[in-house]
């Protein structure tokens, strides 16, 4: 080993050091520059032809292989794109690659993304309110909540609850009940729930916890290992053709309705607020129909697919069963209790869920009245 | 860990100095007083198996103190490995480097990667602390932990941490460079 004497070191401590900070300096910009820039929207120069370029990177929380519930926002896009001629595009990103699943919203907020189609309940650990505009146990049926969200007050106050954090959020599908669960055994009676380890989302969750089942949140392509390996013995997710995707009837044979805890499924395209005020109007006002149509067609291909798929379930060895009138009753008075604890805990709650219940009574005899009975 | 490796050349054997000494003795003792979660976590894990196969009685509680705990001990085990030198290196290389050599690499490689990253972490993590403090954020699953800022600080508190410890071993490869010889 030849030490090198301390005089013939070239360095002096000065030059080491002037040397030490720019390497580091110099990494820090080059770290600062792997991160993704923010310029997805670029405008022209010209001032009085407003025709802006968007360009938004927009992270989903759902695979877009899913039918009704994650290649929505792929026809969303498509269709704003075609009628722009390429000038409003949306780049959709599978769950996961750019930001986990849950955290659509909080990257929003950060403008790490300008925008994201999310589920908004999956917010609830922050802002406990999201659960009653994403999906009500013993809630609203899909064109009630609809009524609700564009006649009523819903519109409001979803914007209202999101405009502190920054964020924008606009309804852009809404899909029918989902299953009320695949299960590897039967459930007769609400006591059967006690002990579950379950998969199960939003406030529909608080009601099975209060039975004594374990309720635990993952994310959707998660749930099948899960299931699969005994981690979790129930899970739901979806709707039958999205659950049959992802393999819950090679695993639990028993998959339970009517849907008591998510009479409707509603998702929003989550824009950060700066961004989304920065748009002139008539793009606003674009997007904006682009996700009125997304609604009407999200649940029209939810509607479509899922009638085949519980008619092919005898083969795949899968029961379809519904919850006796008995168990629903005792679900739906659990579901009261946590809805006015919840209630009690959080102002935006309160007024979300008061709204919502005082529109379901002035809607009721309406629903009584016109409807056929299921039977018919 | 550095005695058992093979050595064709001799291994880079850094000075210490006061300050470096003073940290990595900090370092050091946090480690050791943070591996005892992983005991803790055993024994949870356990408890929690036991609970739910015995008395079919889940818990969401435990199952998320596990994960907490998991992050708490490799949060803080990044510092306590890093100045025991016990992370991974790619050794079939460096071997066969002069101790010279192999004190600029780690210059560099500490100057243009692992400070800024360290940085990137430190300053990315302030706002996402920030916000779960503000909001209050609770775990999203029912029945499950409170306090989620608790938890995200430690990302926070292990990087701040770690940071104190390449500074240490950074001002121990200075002087391994520079400053030998002079006094």
């Amino acid at each position: 080993m030849s030490e090198k004497q301390p005089g013939s070191n070239p360095w002096n401590n000065k030059t080491a050091v002037v040397a030490i900070m720019f390497a580091f300096i110099a990494g820090l910009i080059g770290a600062l520059a792997l991160r993704t820039s923010n310029d997805h929207t670029l405008q022209t120069s010209d001032s009085d032809e407003p025709l802006v370029q968007v360009r938004w990177r927009v992270p989903v929380a759902f695979g877009t292989n899913l039918p009704a519930l994650g290649d929505n926002i792929l026809q969303v896009s498509k269709r704003l794109e075609t009628a722009t001629a390429g000038r409003i595009r949306l780049e959709v990103f599978e769950p996961g690659t750019l930001i986990p699943p849950f955290s659509i919203t909080e990257g929003v907020r950060d403008n790490k993304i300008p925008a994201g189609y999310t589920w908004v309940g999956y917010d609830q650990g922050r802002i406990p309110a999201t659960p009653l505009v994403s999906a009500v146990p013993f809630g609203m049926e899909p064109w009630e909540f609809a009524a609700w969200y564009y006649e009523d007050e819903g519109q409001d106050l979803t914007e209202e609850l999101y405009r502190p954090h920054g964020v924008h959020p606009i309804l852009c599908g809404v899909v029918g009940p989902e299953t009320a669960g695949w299960f590897r055994f039967q459930i007769n009676r609400v006591e059967d729930f006690k002990g579950l380890k379950i998969r199960f989302a939003g406030l529909g969750g608080k009601v099975l916890q209060k039975l004594g089942a374990s309720v635990t949140l993952i994310p959707g392509g998660e749930i099948f290992q899960a299931l699969e390996k005994g981690a979790i013995d129930a899970t739901e997710f979806s709707m039958p053709a999205v659950d049959q995707m992802l393999g819950f009837d090679r695993v639990a044979p028993y998959n339970y309705f009517p849907g008591w805890h998510q009479t409707f499924t509603a998702a929003h395209l989550v824009v950060n607020l700066d961004v989304w005020e920065q748009l002139s109007e008539p793009d606003q006002v674009l997007i904006e129909m682009a996700c009125t149509a997304g609604v009407i067609r999200n649940l029209s291909r939810g509607e479509a697919i899922q009638g085949a798929v519980i008619s092919g379930f005898p083969a795949k060895g899968v029961t379809p069963v519904r919850f006796s009138h008995k168990i629903l009753k005792e679900l739906q008075a659990i579901t009261e209790e946590v809805l006015a604890e919840e209630a009690e805990k959080d102002e935006f709650f309160r007024r979300i869920h008061t709204s919502q219940t005082r529109f379901m009574e002035e809607y009721r005899p309406w629903k009584d009245h016109a409807y056929l009975p299921r039977d018919f | 860990m550095r005695t058992c490796r093979g050595t064709s050349n001799p291994v880079l054997e850094l000075p210490h100095n006061r300050f470096s000494r003073w940290v990595d003795r900090l370092v050091i003792h946090i480690g050791e007083y943070v591996s005892w979660v992983w005991l803790l976590l055993l024994g949870i894990i356990v408890l929690n198996v036991l609970m739910r196969y015995l008395l079919s009685e889940g818990r969401i509680e435990f199952e998320e103190i596990q994960w907490h705990l998991y992050s708490l001990g490799f949060l803080l085990g990044l510092s306590y490995s890093y100045t025991r030198d016990a992370h991974v290196r790619v050794d079939v290389i460096r071997e066969r480097l002069s101790p010279q050599t192999q004190a600029w690499i780690e210059l560099y490689g500490t100057l243009f990667l692992l400070l800024p990253f360290i940085m990137l972490v430190v300053v990315a993590s302030v706002p996402f602390i920030a916000y779960s403090f503000a909001t209050s954020e609770v775990s999203q699953a029912p029945g499950g932990l409170p306090f989620r800022w608790l938890i995200k600080s430690v990302l926070l508190i292990g990087f701040l941490v770690l940071l104190l410890s390449v500074i240490s071993r950074l001002s121990r490869v200075l002087y391994f460079l520079f400053a030998r010889g002079s006094s």
